[in-house]
């Protein structure tokens, strides 16, 4: 069977389940691309048994066949010298011609038997959310930053979605950090009113995910969780981790707090994690007299940078993380940011004027002697 | 810039002659200090000027030495006393220049450039220090003298140790005259295995070396090569500078066991103590540590087995208790079920910024506290106050261990 197609087109529906291609794998069958023809569709697929991804473009041939591609079929694709590409598919022995211009690949494909189908969960009988692309990738991106990559504590690996009352959000947190973003909207509910999503999903779903405003639905259906956009499916499996009560970390008051200009600020920390040493990048962070002072001080040498800020409450000196600061100034686009202290020992919170809703915590650190 | 003027000073037999000092019954006589060759201890530390005329050396098992010379006095370490007398000659080298750096117990780096003026030449500065060390401890001290830290060091090890005078001078000027004709084994940083290797391409002397081009040694072993070639012709860059000693990149722990051990329990209770003894050690530091690193060494000689390896930790901490689990899981990974001999640890990446998190519920500090609660009880009731429990079981080690320092008796 003969199918001639867009080459442009066919890599990028490529490109997109590629993000789901495991490392490595003891299955063989799933380091494979699924082509599944039907009669007005051909539908990509591939999983790593945690996520599933699948993407679709347009045929017109009226036939239909399952094959397994291999996934070397993205490499050529990207090198491929023509517009157009044929794709000649023996359903006898799997062999696949790839062709176009000068180029000629003969690939070995496999029968798609063993293929585990287990994330299709469209035919859910519950309400779906429906949501603006744009907006549900930057408040997974406000968030999704802050878990762990870590597997010592596997319910960290996840961004937790919650929604309560009229309430809906996420959270993260490494247990040095947490960022929690809450939504005040009642459409906004999913039926189990938890899902921990393991925040390596997250991330690939972020890069799917376009800058531009359509719409995209949401549905959850026991452990799985699904976006379902214009053309692409992507399905995730949830984390069973039981998610411990963050509330309890969040202090009321402040004991200072600062407003300063987000991107002086960023600048700032960067400059002073280029002198920061060890693991945890420490550097001294000075509130005094309406001044916010980076200080570092090492065997490299020294910095100290003085940024004019609006202050309320006491002066605090602490040590902090640079990594974790400048995490959060780089993905907030607003030009305010405040920081709150709370002592000693206490969080470090950003907040943003224009979102309430939106908190981030880092722990200082402490110096031993 | 002038020439700068640094010493070398090595205590003779410096174990041995402290032992001589404090008891002068023992004056003229062969002395050997050694552990208790009942527990595998019976190494030969320091041997005096007279036990070495026998042929006994650093190193040897007590038994050899007891061959060599039968009527040999051999001496229990008392590591503190050795500490203290360390400390006491610094404090007197401390009246000539403050530019010193302790390089062992019994070997100080001494830098005495542009003191001339007040102390007088170089070799009279040399001859009182080797008086005060003689007349306020008892110690012969031996100096060699040098325009870096390498030459002072090869003027010591290959020439004032041998001269009566117990002191001798390298220059870059008659560096290349003395050294050239030694074997390769005196040059500093040539060991046993680096002298075979040189041997091999027919290096015998530090002259060989010092002819080689300086290319080629870098092309076979790197920056190794280089450092060596630089060593043959007398150059070093580095300094006595007093700071660079302070920075302490780890803290370690390494025992020979008193017997072979081949049980994985009785192996797991000596690395439990020991990961303690290193976590304590890293805590009185104000530290904590990143990475751990665990040292095996097989029982049998014949077929050497062991491994040493390591392996970060989740997060950078100086508990026993967060550190034992990447202990265990090293050793269960790496063991190879044959019996232990001797057995190390030790923590790098050590750091005095410890990040902060939340408890979310759970008590994570516990651990932290109630380490920090021993090391007081400990510090104010004696080590042996308070211990865990399995330290009473077999082949525990801990109330052999306590009352020592760096494995010998205090």
């Amino acid at each position: 069977m003969q199918i001639l197609l867009n080459a442009e087109h066919f890599k990028s529906c490529l490109e997109i389940v590629e993000k789901a291609l495991p490392a490595r794998s003891t299955m063989p069958v799933i380091s494979n691309i699924l082509l599944d023809i039907n009669n007005d569709f051909l539908n990509f697929s591939a999983t790593n048994l945690e996520m599933f991804i699948k993407s679709r473009m347009d045929y017109e041939g009226g036939e239909s066949g399952k094959i397994l591609l291999p996934p070397k079929i993205v490499d050529i694709m990207r090198y491929f010298p023509t517009d157009k590409v044929t794709l000649d598919i023996n359903w006898d022995n799997y062999r696949i011609n790839v062709s176009g211009g000068s180029a000629n690949f003969h690939l070995y494909g496999s029968n798609p038997e063993d293929y585990p189908v287990t994330f299709d969960i469209t035919s859910s009988q519950k309400k779906p959310i429906n949501i603006d692309q744009k907006k549900l990738k930057s408040i997974i991106k406000s968030v999704v930053f802050a878990a762990s990559n870590e597997e010592t504590r596997p319910a960290f690996n996840g961004v937790l979605l919650s929604s309560h009352e009229n309430t809906f959000s996420l959270t993260a947190s490494d247990t040095y950090r947490l960022a929690i973003k809450e939504l005040k909207d009642d459409k906004w509910s999913l039926d189990d009113n938890h899902s921990l999503v393991p925040a390596r999903s997250m991330r690939e779903l972020l890069r799917i995910l376009g800058e531009h405003n359509a719409n995209i639905l949401i549905l959850r259906e026991k452990n799985i969780l699904a976006f379902q956009l214009e053309g692409v499916y992507f399905a995730t499996r949830l984390l069973e981790e039981k998610y411990p009560d963050v509330s309890g970390v969040i202090p009321n008051d402040y004991k200072t707090r600062i407003i300063l200009g987000r991107k002086d600020f960023e600048d700032t920390i960067n400059r002073a994690s280029l002198l920061a040493e060890g693991k945890n990048h420490a550097v001294n962070i000075i509130v005094n007299n309406n001044q916010l002072e980076v200080k570092v001080s090492g065997q490299e040498g020294s910095m100290e940078e003085m940024l004019p800020v609006v202050q309320d409450g006491e002066d605090i000196e602490l040590f902090a993380n640079t990594r974790f600061v400048s995490d959060v100034l780089k993905i907030i686009e607003e030009q305010k940011i405040i920081v709150d202290f709370h002592g000693d020992g206490g969080p470090l919170i950003f907040r943003i004027d224009e979102d309430p809703g939106y908190l981030y915590l880092v722990l200082p650190i402490k110096k031993l002697n | 810039m002038g020439k700068k003027v640094i010493f070398l000073a090595d205590m003779e037999s410096f174990y041995a002659s402290v032992e001589t000092a404090r008891n002068p019954s023992l004056r003229g006589k062969p002395v050997a200090v050694c552990g208790d060759p009942a527990l595998r201890h019976g190494i030969i530390l320091a041997a005096s000027r007279e036990a070495k005329a026998y042929g006994i050396k650093t190193g040897q098992p007590a038994w050899e030495a007891k061959r060599m010379c039968p009527w040999v006095v051999f001496i229990h370490p008392s590591m503190q006393t050795y500490i203290d007398y360390s400390i006491r000659i610094t404090r007197i080298f401390e009246q000539f220049s403050d530019r010193i750096l302790p390089y062992s117990i019994d070997e100080q780096f001494l830098d005495l450039t542009g003191l001339e003026n007040i102390f007088g030449s170089p070799h009279k500065i040399a001859a009182a220090l080797i008086e005060l060390v003689w007349e306020e401890t008892g110690i012969r001290c031996r100096i060699g003298m040098g325009e870096n830290p390498l030459q002072a060091k090869m003027a010591c090890d290959c020439f004032a140790k041998k001269t009566s005078g117990a002191f001798f001078e390298l220059s870059s000027n008659n560096y290349a005259f003395y050294t050239r004709p030694l074997p390769i084994k005196s040059l500093f940083g040539v060991g046993h295995r680096m002298e075979r290797n040189l041997n091999r391409i027919g290096v015998r002397t530090i002259g060989h070396l010092a002819a080689l081009p300086r290319k080629m040694l870098q092309r076979r072993w790197g920056v190794n090569g280089e450092v060596l070639w630089l060593n043959a012709h007398g150059i070093d860059y580095s300094t006595v500078d007093p700071d660079t000693a302070h920075e302490q990149k780890g803290v370690g722990h390494t025992a020979t066991l008193p017997r072979d051990y081949r049980r994985q329990q009785e192996i797991e209770l000596v690395l439990l103590e020991m990961t303690e003894e290193v976590c304590a050690r890293t805590r009185r530091l104000g530290k904590i540590g990143a990475t751990v690193h665990l040292y095996c060494k097989g029982a049998d000689f014949n077929n050497p087995t062991g491994f040493s390896r390591q392996k970060k930790l989740p997060e950078s901490t100086a508990t026993a208790a967060e550190v034992f689990p990447t202990v265990r899981t090293l050793f269960r990974q790496h063991w190879n079920r044959m019996p232990v001999r001797a057995v190390g640890i030790s923590l790098t990446g050590l750091t005095v910024y410890s990040q902060l998190k939340f408890s979310f519920g759970s008590c994570y500090r516990q651990e932290e506290i109630l380490a920090k609660t021993v090391d007081m009880v400990r510090e104010r009731f004696g080590k042996t106050c308070l211990f865990r429990a399995s330290s009473l079981k077999p082949g525990a080690q801990f109330l052999q261990r306590a009352g020592k320092i760096g494995g010998h008796d205090s």
